[in-house]
């Protein structure tokens, strides 16, 4: 069904203006004696403790990291502690309404907002629940330190659990939130709604998304809350976060039970500051941050700048606002004006602000302004404020004694357990759907038109006398993804996939053809054009426990989504602790005849990070069986898909390709022809090149090639190749990858070493020229062609009798090129 | 006509080349613009050594006194012995040219230039006419530099080319450059009785030649009257007369003739090089250890490759060459090239010096003696000194190089090149057993000190 979104020109042309409405700033001005009757005392005293432990706990660090010692407890913290000295009231008041259904993401500079969330869930929830929460949690191992040590009723010890948690994960102690391995920057604890923080600037602005995203389109309680910086307002997966959150589509478009924007609010606190930069008047140019909402939608995003030095501002700001994203009009923006004592780190020496200025906004302390305020109306007097500092002081020093203790909070012991870090990399789980509703879609399966046309393909190519079956007859390879896509969409209600033109189009290469008709838009929907958003909301979507296929329509277009390919997709499993999982699939189409940047092979890069399996199938038997396995797994996966051979049809698999349900392992490479003289190893769409290169081979020089798919990149089974070589003693590699960093020769190096003393002559690689891609009448010259193959073996593995080489694999000529980088 | 070889250049890379693959079977047409045979045969080793030997015997006639031999009258005939080192060149590039015939190499006298490289061959144009070769080695070799010296040019200044052509001795003869050509013609002119200045711009004749037996040499031609100018930086030449800065000033050297010996300059230019690719540069044609360039079918060896310019080495690269053509394994290895600079006496040598084998970080033991050790040289070298030197390696004693100054040590030097090609020890040498008496005697000897 097209969308029926008319645009009429008659309309557009008219001539007319674009109005805005006032962005209110700072309008809460009342104080605790204007809010006596919103707020029990008791309220009032919990709000001012909770800025207090976050004041003692952010102290207690910047002790430590500049003299080495906190109330007489020595140790030494060389990792990094972004602090939030200064902050506290806009943290109490964020957290202060939201309860544990809500999630908040932050920033490098998010202690302050963990304790505070955490805080606020202690409050909320009831005693059974939170026993039950840590006795659950890495099964109650941080429980039985915290009752052991410190005991306390339920409440007081879930303050302590919470305290110790969070320090422990600070102090890299295996027995912390994230077990160490997420560090200050990325500590966070899912049972209180609280999500990871992001050492990369900005990085929460479009994983929060995703999350927001997930509750929409699951139907699940409560609301995102993206703690972000002032400074994030300049990067790029904010900007696109918000474009991604405000889509007109989900009011126009999106089914009445899904509409309305995603439930987000962008929080900026505020602070004026980036890490020295001074955002207002140097580095930014919009003043008053909340002006930002004005450009984004008719709503301006309800834009509002609040006054975050005092709670009771920041607390009354959410409430309003949350009302507005459960009136389906979100998203929101608020510019939560706050400033922090504290430098950027502990080693900053403020050279960029003035101590006037400092000494200026320390005059309004909030914690110093509320506690004057509660004694001013007689809710808690002097004294009891000061023992309450002390009583802080105590828990914060007790907390520190304990985490500090190495015979009670380890590190993780590599030594003993040399697969610590690496048995978290990936979660390798299985999981047929993630939750058990029934999916939603709107036609069954069988009457889905792009189904009923696949059910008279050819699933194999040749016909009973060999000869190949026309293009349109075959099952082709964007069949086999289809297959596989649509057959998960009626398993797992939680799939969604998007990505630049997926829907109605049906992707630009039409393997999604066929899907608008089967799927609701909250299933199926086009992006805006941000790859950055794009991989970034899949990851928060993923993270939240919801699986999704987010799609790059050019592999040359994934430098656009870098950090969030290169820094969050693959590192949160890790991060987490084996927390949560990453149920992600990135599609990535690889290009070619539309030269420098529309025709890149860069598997290589993504294959070189840690955290991701990467896959690369060129045939449609292994197409399906590899995205049902990636779609069957929970580990984030980088899909490659050639443009070459979308339309290929399965020459390999005896009988074709199965209509049933079938996975191939990721990691196996797969022999497609065997050999006895040589080994050839491709990546991609060259397994069709090095088919004619071993047709040549066996025809002129009766030299019979093995040649072996490699299918993944990510992981890699050495012993098929390994199991090859004992053979035929020599191998050729190839893909369409430029030869430079190429992850082949990663391979081919890693071959050498093992397999040393079975080879005959060194392992070589062909691979692409290291120039920009030439326009498609030039690409012979660029991509490996067969002669190129059989020119190469001649040179440099085995000379054939009678050869004369076209092209120059000479040992000076390469030593040229590489002198001049080319 | 497709041909599976095409060589530019018929000098010594060039024929040998032309005559190995002929002989395996492959169809070859060698090019040169001037002569088979080409520096060697025609301007260098050949003539040389031919008009060194005659200076050889007018020596021995004019110092037979101290054999008891009295000669009278001892005259040399200028005109004769040109017309004689004439024949003995024409009857050896006679001999080339029969060797090729036999080979069934064609040979094209004509300047040859690379029109085009193709895919799978190259195609040469030559006196109009154009050949398509499967293969192609480039042996055009090198000719005299001259340095760009104020007032130093072709018309006052004669290289190892013009100077072969003189039908007279000069009275005086001012050479510029102290390496092995230059002192050649320094000691062919001194013996025929010119008055020769020699002048180097290092602190040492022969650079590259063992120091010690450089040093020998020059004071030995120091004695017959040659004078060295070291260390002399010349700043500017005035027809033939040289101007050089001393420490006390300038001082300019008169001579007849001016000859200009500093090095070779690689003939790199004019042959349509850029059209293939292949990687070159003033200082030659960049090769691999099988001869061949950047480019798979193409090739070079010779002094165009620039690196050892000798013509023996030029033979073993041509040869090389070749047999990776045609499928055959073969490397080229430069440890075991002799030297010779073919004065009277000789100095001959394989291998390191003692110089190199320090800069190379190699730990070596070494020996010196007097060539008087050998009987032979005693009874034949009247008056005469020579030495001859040996270092090997200190932990297996391979040996590394030998150094001899003395008569005849060009005859001896190919029993220490096979020596060092086939990493001998000094303990194998004293084994073999040498001929009596003869000079080759000393290898023994100096094997027993070692």
């Amino acid at each position: 069904m097209p969308k029926n979104q008319f645009i009429d020109p008659k309309e557009v042309r008219k001539a007319g203006k674009i109005t805005f409405k006032d962005i209110p700033v700072n309008q809460y001005q009342k104080s605790v004696s204007d809010e006596k009757n919103s707020f029990s005392d008791d309220d009032f005293i919990r709000i001012l403790r909770d800025m207090q432990i976050i004041r003692e706990f952010e102290t207690m660090l910047n002790t430590i990291k500049t003299t080495g010692e906190y109330q007489g407890i020595a140790y030494n913290h060389p990792g990094p502690a972004h602090l939030s000295i200064g902050q506290e009231a806009a943290a109490v008041g964020m957290a202060y309404t939201l309860s544990t259904d809500d999630y908040i993401f932050g920033s490098h500079r998010s202690h302050g907002e963990i304790l505070a969330k955490g805080l606020s869930a202690i409050h909320q929830l009831g005693e059974k629940k939170l026993t039950e929460i840590m006795q659950n949690y890495f099964e109650g191992t941080i429980l039985r330190i915290v009752e052991k040590e410190l005991k306390g009723d339920v409440k007081d010890l879930a303050v302590k659990f919470l305290l110790y948690g969070t320090l422990a994960e600070i102090f890299a102690r295996e027995t912390g939130f994230n077990k160490g391995l997420g560090g200050s920057m990325h500590a966070f604890f899912t049972p209180f709604g609280i999500y990871p923080n992001n050492a990369i600037v900005g990085g929460s602005g479009d994983i929060s998304v995703g999350a927001a995203l997930y509750k929409k389109v699951n139907r699940k309680p409560g609301i995102v809350v993206s703690n972000i910086g002032d400074a994030s307002a300049s990067c790029g997966p904010v900007w696109e976060g918000i474009s991604f959150a405000s889509m007109d589509q989900y009011r126009t478009l999106w089914e009445k039970p899904y509409q309305g924007g995603l439930p987000i609010i962008f929080h900026f606190m505020n602070n004026l500051y980036g890490m020295g930069g001074q955002t207002y008047g140097e580095t930014m140019g919009f003043g008053i941050l909340a002006r930002l909402g004005a450009g984004v939608n008719p709503d301006m995003l309800h834009a509002e700048r609040i006054d975050g030095y005092n709670p009771l501002a920041v607390i009354d700001a959410f409430r309003r606002k949350r009302k507005v994203i459960d009136d389906k009009k979100g998203p929101v923006l608020l510019d939560t004006l706050t400033y922090r004592f504290s430098g950027h780190s502990p080693s900053d020496a403020s050279s960029y602000r003035s101590k006037e200025e400092l000494d200026e906004w320390m005059k309004y302390d909030s914690i110093n302004w509320f506690g004057d305020e509660l004694v001013k109306n007689k809710i808690y007097s002097q004294d009891k404020i000061d023992a309450l500092k002390e009583h802080v002081a105590g828990l914060v020093k007790k907390t520190v004694a304990l985490v500090t203790d190495d015979s009670i909070s380890p590190h993780m012991d590599i030594t003993k357990d040399p697969d610590a870090i690496g048995r978290l990399m990936f979660s390798n789980g299985s999981a047929e759907k993630m939750e058990e509703e029934k999916p939603g879609v709107l036609i069954p399966m069988e009457e889905n038109p792009r189904v009923k046309q696949i059910a008279n393909k050819e699933r194999y190519a040749f016909d009973k006398d060999g000869k190949p079956f026309s293009k349109a007859k075959s099952f082709q390879l964007r069949d086999g993804i289809f297959e596989a896509v649509i057959d998960r969409f009626y398993k797992d209600p939680t799939l969604v996939a998007y990505g630049e033109e997926n829907r109605d189009w049906g992707g630009a290469f039409a393997v999604y053809r066929g899907l608008t008709e089967a799927l609701p838009y909250h299933r199926l929907f086009n992006s805006p054009i941000s790859e950055g958003a794009i991989v970034g909301t899949a990851i928060g979507y993923g993270m939240c426990g919801g699986r999704v296929i987010a799609e790059i329509m050019y592999c040359d277009f994934l430098g656009r989504s870098g950090d969030e390919v290169f820094n969050q997709l693959p590192k949160w499993q890790c991060m987490s602790g084996d927390l949560i999982r990453m149920p992600v699939v990135v599609r990535v189409s690889v290009g070619s005849k539309y030269g420098a940047q529309h025709s890149q092979d860069w598997s290589s890069l993504v294959a070189h990070i840690p955290g991701l399996k990467v896959v690369f199938p060129a045939t449609p038997y292994d197409a399906k069986g590899l995205m049902n396995a990636a779609l069957q797994g929970t580990d984030p996966v980088i899909f490659f898909e050639s443009q070459r051979i979308y339309d290929v049809g399965e020459m390999f698999h005896e009988g074709g390709v199965p209509e049933g349900y079938y996975e191939i392992p990721i990691g196996e490479p797969d022999v497609k022809r065997q050999g006895e003289d040589i080994t050839i190893l491709t990546i991609g769409a060259t397994l069709y090149q090095a088919i004619k290169a071993a047709d040549i081979l066996k025809e002129k020089y009766d030299i019979s090639a093995e040649i072996i798919d490699a299918r993944s990149l990510v992981p890699f089974n050495y012993e098929v190749v390994i199991e090859s070589l004992k053979k035929t003693g020599k191998i050729l590699l190839t893909s369409d990858a430029c030869s430079r960093g190429s992850y082949l020769k990663d391979v081919a190096q890693t071959i050498s070493e093992l397999a040393f003393d079975y080879l005959d002559a060194p392992p070589v690689v062909v691979g692409s020229r290291n120039w920009i891609t030439p326009a498609y009448e030039l690409e012979q010259h660029f991509f490996p062609q067969p002669d190129w193959m059989i020119d190469a073996i001649h040179e440099r593995i085995l000379p054939l009798k009678g050869h004369q080489v076209k092209n120059n694999f000479t040992i000076s000529e390469e030593i040229r090129r590489n002198k001049l980088g080319v | 006509m497709m041909y599976d070889l095409g060589i530019i250049g018929a000098g010594p890379a060039g024929y040998v080349a032309a005559e190995r693959a002929g002989h395996k079977g492959l169809k070859v047409v060698v090019f040169d613009k001037r002569h088979l045979g080409g520096v060697c045969l025609n301007e260098g080793c050949i003539p040389t050594k031919t008009l060194l030997y005659t200076a050889k015997l007018y020596e021995n006639a004019l110092n037979g006194e101290k054999y008891g031999i009295s000669c009278s009258k001892v005259a040399f005939d200028m005109g004769r012995i040109m017309e004689r080192k004439d024949r003995v060149v024409k009857k050896l590039v006679g001999g080339v040219a029969s060797a090729l015939k036999s080979a069934k190499a064609e040979v094209v006298y004509s300047e040859a230039v690379i029109e085009e490289k193709k895919s799978d061959h190259i195609v040469i144009c030559a006196g109009n006419q154009k050949y398509e070769c499967r293969n192609l080695l480039i042996a055009t070799g090198s000719e005299a530099a001259i340095p760009p010296v104020k007032g130093l040019d072709k018309s006052n200044a004669l290289t190892n080319r013009e100077i072969l052509q003189l039908k007279e001795i000069p009275k005086s003869i001012n050479i510029i450059g102290g390496g092995v050509i230059g002192i050649e013609f320094a000691g062919f002119y001194n013996s025929m009785g010119a008055k020769v200045s020699v002048f180097e711009m290092l602190d040492e004749i022969l650079p590259g030649v063992d120091k010690e037996l450089s040093v020998m040499l020059r004071r030995e031609l120091t004695k017959k009257g040659v004078d060295f100018y070291l260390g002399a930086k010349v700043e500017e030449v005035k027809g033939t007369a040289v101007v050089i800065t001393a420490k006390d000033g300038p001082s300019e050297i008169q001579a007849d003739k001016l000859l200009v010996a500093v090095g070779r300059k690689m003939n790199v230019g004019g042959i349509g090089l850029e059209k293939t690719g292949v990687e070159f540069s003033p200082k030659g044609i960049k090769i691999d250890n099988h001869c061949r360039t950047n480019i798979p079918n193409i090739y070079a060896a010779g002094d165009i490759t620039g690196f050892s310019l000798l013509a023996h080495t030029a033979y073993r690269e041509a040869e090389v060459a070749v047999n990776h053509m045609t499928g055959e394994k073969d490397v080229m290895r430069y440890d075991a090239i002799p030297g010779v600079v073919y004065t009277n006496p000789e100095i001959a040598w394989a291998g390191l010096t003692e110089e190199e084998a320090v800069s190379r970080g190699i730990s070596f033991k070494k020996a010196s003696l007097p060539l008087a050790y050998a009987g032979r040289f005693v009874a034949e070298n009247e008056g005469k000194n020579g030495l001859i030197k040996v270092i090997a390696g200190e932990k297996y004693g391979e040996i590394l190089g030998v150094h001899i100054i003395g008569n005849p040590s060009s005859e001896l030097i190919y029993g220490a090149a096979m020596a060092i090609e086939m990493q001998m020890r000094v303990k194998d040498m004293r084994e073999i057993v040498f001929p009596h008496p003869t000079v080759s005697e000393i290898f023994k000897e100096i094997a027993f000190t070692l």
